[in-house]
C-alpha cells in the first residue's frame, strides 16, 4: 500500500508548544511515527557554568512555565544535599504546598487542553476558569502567577502564616467541589469516553520498559511515584500513589483527575502539620561534590544531576525531563492508531516542549 | 527518604554486558548523561552516566569516562528508548555513539556549535 508521510507540527492547533512528528500513513493509519525535537531548543543547561549557583535557580525555574516551581526546587534540593544544608521544617512544608498547588495548576491546565484536543471547547473553559482560582493563590503567596521565584537555595524566599494557609486549603475545598462537577464530565460523558476509553493502550510492563513516567506509567498499573521516597515533607504525609490499571487514554485522565484531590489533601494535610519559624538556613561555603535528584512534577518523575568543584559556579547541572521520557511511551501507541486519534494521543501524555527543550 | 543512589563505575568495554544484567534484572532506564572533564595538561575526557532504577526506588548509575573522540556501543538494543539521549550525548559531547536504534545523524537539536558542551568547560580547580 502506498504510504504517506504528513509532518505534524511543529506549528497545530492541537499543540501548545511546538513539537514536530513525521507520521507515516497507510490511508488513515499510523504505522510510524519520527519525532523531532530540538526546534526550539535553548540550551540552559549550558548557562549552569557560567552563572552563580545561587543566582542559577532563576533559569532552573525557567525551565518550565507550568511547573516552575518545582524546577526551582529540583535544582535547590540537589545543591542542598551536596552542600548537606539541612532546610528548615517550614519551609520544606511550604515546598511541599506550592509543589502540590503546582500540581492542581497543571492538571487543570491539562484538562482543558485535553478538552479541546477531543472537541469539547465548553469544558476547556470551564477547567480554565477553575484553574485561574488556584493561579490566584500562587499571586497571593508568591507574587507570580508563572514564575515564582519564592524557592531559594537553603530554603524559600516568601512565608505563608498559619491563618492565611487554613484560608487558602478552605477556599481550594470548596474549589474541589466545583472541580468534581467539572471532572465528572472528563469522566462520565457519552463523547468523552468515546474519545478516550480503549485508545492508545500500554500495558504495565511496556511502560515500564519504555520508561514511561508519571501518570502515564501509573495509568498502567504502576504505583510508581518519586513523592514515596519521602523527599521535602511528603514522607510525614500521609497518601498512596494514585493508579489505574486500564492504560488508555481515559485511564491516564482519570489519573490526573484523581491526582487533583489528592493534591488538595496533601495541602490540607500540610495545613495540620506545618510548624516552625525560619524559612531558610544560611548558606555557607560553595558546593563541592554530586548529587542525582528525583522528583515527582505532575507530568512525572524529572531527574537533576549536578556537579560542583568547590568554587561558585557548577561545572555540570542536567535535567531529564518527564516528557523527554514519554516521548518513546508516545511513539509506541501512535502506531497502529488512526489519524484522527494522534492529537488525543498526544495530548494525553501531557507533553511539556518547554521542559523538553530545556 | 527510602530508595538508595549508587554510582558504580563500569569498564566501557562490559558496558552492554552491564547493561543487560540490569535489564534482565527488571531495572529500567531513567536517564543519560555526559560531562566534559576538563583537566589543564592533558586531553578533554568525556564522563557517562547511565541511570537505572527498580520498583523500590533504588537509583543506579554505572559510570565510564572515555577520551574525547571515543566511540561507544548503542545500548538501544537494550533498552529502545535510549536512543533520544544517545542522540542527545553524541551531538552534545564529543564521543561517537554507533548503532542508534533511531539515529538522528547530528539534526536532533539544531546547534550553533559542533558538540557544545565539549567547547565550553569549567576547568578543575587546583586544590
Amino acid at each position: 500500500m502506498k504510504k504517506t508521510i504528513l509532518p505534524l507540527g511543529p506549528q497545530h492547533p492541537v499543540l501548545p508548544e511546538p513539537l514536530s512528528f513525521d507520521l507515516v500513513l497507510e490511508n488513515e493509519k499510523v504505522i510510524e511515527a519520527v519525532p523531532s525535537i530540538g526546534y526550539i531548543h535553548r540550551g540552559l543547561e549550558l548557562l549552569a557554568p557560567k552563572k552563580e549557583f545561587t543566582d542559577y535557580v532563576y533559569v532552573a525555574e525557567r525551565i518550565c512555565g507550568i511547573c516552575s516551581f518545582i524546577h526551582g526546587l529540583g535544582y535547590c534540593q540537589a545543591v542542598e544535599q551536596v552542600m548537606k544544608t539541612e532546610v528548615p521544617e517550614r519551609a520544606q512544608y511550604l515546598r511541599v504546598f506550592w509543589s502540590e498547588l503546582s500540581r492542581v495548576h497543571s492538571h487543570l491546565l491539562w484538562l482543558g487542553l485535553a478538552a479541546d484536543a477531543f472537541g469539547f471547547e465548553n469544558l476547556f473553559m470551564q477547567t480554565w476558569r477553575l484553574r485561574e482560582h488556584v493561579l490566584g493563590i500562587f499571586e497571593k503567596t508568591t507574587g507570580g502567577r508563572v514564575i515564582f521565584s519564592v524557592c531559594k537555595v537553603g530554603g524559600v524566599k516568601k512565608n505563608i502564616s498559619d491563618e492565611d494557609l487554613k484560608a487558602m486549603v478552605t477556599g481550594l475545598e470548596t474549589l474541589a467541589a466545583e472541580i468534581k462537577t467539572t471532572t465528572d464530565v472528563f469522566l462520565n460523558d457519552y463523547s468523552a469516553k468515546q474519545r478516550l476509553c480503549g485508545l492508545g493502550v500500554l500495558s504495565k510492563e511496556d511502560a515500564w520498559h519504555l520508561g514511561a513516567v508519571g501518570p502515564v506509567l501509573r495509568a498502567s498499573g504502576s504505583s510508581t511515584d518519586v513523592r514515596m521516597t519521602g523527599y521535602a515533607k511528603y514522607g510525614e504525609l500521609d497518601f498512596a500513589p494514585v493508579v489505574e490499571t486500564a492504560g488508555d487514554c481515559y485511564a491516564r485522565c482519570k489519573v490526573r483527575i484523581r491526582e487533583i484531590f489528592q493534591s488538595i489533601n496533601l495541602m490540607r494535610q500540610v495545613c495540620g502539620k506545618i510548624k516552625g519559624e525560619a524559612i531558610e538556613a544560611k548558606i555557607t561555603g560553595m558546593p563541592d561534590g554530586e548529587c542525582f535528584m528525583r522528583l515527582e512534577q505532575p507530568r512525572g518523575e524529572v531527574v537533576y544531576y549536578v556537579k560542583g568543584n568547590g568554587t561558585k559556579f557548577l561545572e555540570r547541572f542536567r535535567v531529564r525531563t518527564p516528557t523527554f521520557a514519554n516521548i518513546p511511551p508516545a511513539i509506541v501507541t501512535l502506531k497502529g492508531s488512526q489519524l484522527a486519534d494522534v492529537p488525543t494521543l498526544l495530548l494525553s501524555i501531557d507533553p511539556c516542549i518547554s521542559c523538553t527543550e530545556r | 527518604m527510602t530508595g538508595s543512589s549508587e554510582i558504580v563505575a563500569v569498564n566501557p568495554e562490559n558496558l552492554l554486558k552491564e547493561v543487560q544484567v540490569l535489564k534482565d534484572g527488571g531495572w529500567r532506564l531513567v536517564q543519560m548523561c555526559g560531562r566534559t572533564v576538563a583537566q589543564e595538561g592533558t586531553p578533554n575526557r568525556v564522563e557517562l552516566s547511565y541511570s537505572f532504577d527498580n520498583a523500590d526506588y533504588n537509583l543506579k548509575t554505572l559510570r565510564f569516562t572515555v577520551p574525547e573522540g571515543s566511540e561507544l556501543p548503542s545500548i538501544t538494543q537494550i533498552y529502545l528508548v535510549g536512543f533520544l539521549y544517545e542522540n542527545e550525548l553524541s551531538e552534545q559531547f564529543n564521543v561517537a555513539i554507533k548503532g542508534i536504534a533511531i539515529d538522528f545523524k547530528g539534526n536532533l537539536y539544531k546547534t550553533a556549535v559542533r558538540h557544545p558542551f565539549a567547547k565550553f568547560t569549567v576547568p578543575v580547580p587546583k586544590k
